[in-house]
């Protein structure tokens, strides 16, 4: 039998923003690219997936502000306090949430997909894939 | 010889800050605010004195709030993208941390230490020989 998937619940520092999600998380990764980077201010961001179909935003503030960051690609931070929260792509069936924005992050693990890992701090070294969910 | 100077932006631009000379320090930080605000697992700030600072252009947008070492905090950010540029705070009056990030060349320094281990995740593995303090550090 199917396990029930867990709800997952997050938002931003000022909890203008928040969501609830009841799925299964898809594709946690880590991306150091110089976009994450930049929008994050932090060296390396972690990312996670759900359908949005499974996805609610229940805070005061609605849904995050959108910055158009590419061609296909939105943004979402906190109006309010201006916290990472989340990319939305154009069409696509998921929304990415930064794991950052999680009550309890440490209930997903990223794998072992790094993006542009080379651009990472040279001296550190994520060891994803490798620890249990806490 | 001539100090050097190092540019920092916010993901879309508008949100632009020039220093001279290095920083006096950088900290990693896993607190639960720095993860909130940045979506990562940790932050890392470099901390300029307020007088190495050339010039700060563009909107800002302010969030004050109080820091669970619980002294007071300000995250200054860009109000069209979000991103958190720098921020100001009452433990060190003389400094503002910018965040790393946001360099154009983030490569340029290292942290002397890391705090508030306790809410590191496990699968980050951070320099054995850098310091580590599980909350946040006295101040100096």
């Amino acid at each position: 039998m199917a396990k029930k998937p867990r709800t997952y619940e997050g938002g931003c520092l000022c909890g203008d923003i928040r969501y609830t999600v009841t799925a299964e998380p898809e594709f946690p990764h880590i991306c150091s690219c110089t976009m994450c980077r930049r929008w994050s201010g932090a060296p390396t961001t972690a990312w996670v997936e759900f359908p949005l179909a499974n996805f609610q935003w229940n805070g005061p503030g609605g849904e995050p502000r959108y910055f158009r960051s590419s061609e296909k690609s939105q943004r979402g931070n906190c109006g309010t306090c201006g916290s990472a929260i989340c990319v939305v792509d154009d069409g696509y069936k998921n929304i990415s949430l930064v794991m950052g924005s999680l009550d309890r992050p440490n209930l997903i693990v990223p794998d072992v997909q790094h993006s542009y890992k080379s651009f990472r701090p040279k001296w550190w070294h994520p060891e994803v894939g490798k620890a249990k969910v806490s | 010889m001539s100090e050097p100077q190092r540019h920092a932006a916010c993901q879309c631009g508008q949100l632009n800050i020039t220093v001279k000379g290095n920083p006096d320090f950088a900290v990693a930080c896993h607190c639960i605010a720095c993860q909130r605000r940045t979506g990562s697992p940790f932050g890392i700030g470099a901390y300029y004195r307020r007088d190495q600072v050339e010039s700060i252009d563009g909107n800002v947008k302010t969030f004050d709030r109080v820091a669970e070492s619980g002294r007071n905090l300000s995250n200054h950010f860009c109000p069209d993208c979000g991103t958190n540029l720098y921020w100001t705070l009452e433990m060190r009056p003389d400094h503002m941390g910018i965040a790393l990030g946001c360099f154009d060349d983030p490569q340029f320094v290292q942290p002397v230490r890391t705090i508030w281990t306790e809410h590191q995740h496990a699968w980050i593995h951070l320099p054995d020989d850098l310091p580590a303090f599980e909350k946040a550090v006295p101040p100096s």
